[in-house]
């Protein structure tokens, strides 16, 4: 894991906690980048399906992306406005669970909230016409992951 | 003087943390832990103040000893300037 990596890790033993906000669009209609906030703290339970975590790339980048499935390489991960596949992610990788985010500056706890659970279903029962629709849209050319 | 702006606070789990938003996270990412003293002087730095008001704040707010106030603002200024947070 890179510096910042474990500069991230070392916030979350000590605080408990950490708490920034998220630069890109990945993971839209959820987050947007630069107006929201996230907090991630440690692993502490199994990886289920529909978790956010914090996690290091291979070439040191640091996403917050859904797990939508397992396979035997490691978790598989998307951004909820993502569509290309990303390589397996390895325990190692993950720096933290995403527990609390702020949406507008409104508090959300993943745990706890309808809404929240009710969205997750939602974006997981819809990804195949969505797929469909950013194929459709972006044309069907194979493009980068 | 006064801090940087384009900051907002986040609560959780009965810490206070501020987070740069918007154009700020392109020069400051990570997060700003503040205690109860932190809080408030943080929140007073939204206007420009001298550190003699801030001293004035923390004693009402606290009833603390100007002594140990203006030890916690002159603490906390360093803090904010080594962090080039501090206009």
């Amino acid at each position: 894991m890179t510096a910042e990596g474990e500069k991230k890790k070392a916030c979350i033993r000590k605080q408990g906690v950490y708490v920034s906000t998220p630069l890109g669009d990945s993971m839209k209609p959820m987050l947007l980048g630069m107006r929201d906030s996230v907090a991630v703290e440690a692993l502490t339970r199994p990886v289920r399906r529909g978790d956010v975590l914090l996690y290091e790339t291979a070439d040191g980048r640091h996403l917050l992306h859904r797990v939508v499935g397992f396979s035997k390489e490691g978790y598989l991960m998307r951004g909820d406005n993502c569509y290309t596949p990303e390589p397996p992610l390895s325990e190692g990788q993950i720096i933290g669970i995403l527990t609390q985010f702020w949406r507008k500056g409104k508090p959300v706890d993943v745990s706890t909230s309808v809404a929240y659970r009710l969205y997750v279903g939602f974006w997981r029962f819809s990804y195949p016409l969505r797929w469909l629709f950013f194929r459709v849209k972006n044309g069907f050319a194979r493009t980068a992951a | 003087m006064k801090r940087l702006d384009g900051f907002v606070t986040r609560e959780i789990g009965g810490k206070l943390v501020a987070v740069a938003v918007g154009e700020r996270t392109k020069t400051f990412n990570g997060m700003i832990t503040l205690n109860g003293t932190a809080a408030l002087l943080w929140d007073a730095l939204e206007k420009d103040r001298t550190e003699d008001s801030l001293v004035e704040a923390l004693m009402e707010k606290f009833e603390v000893s100007e002594e140990k106030a203006r030890r916690d603002v002159k603490s906390f200024l360093e803090k904010l300037e080594k962090a080039g947070l501090l206009l």
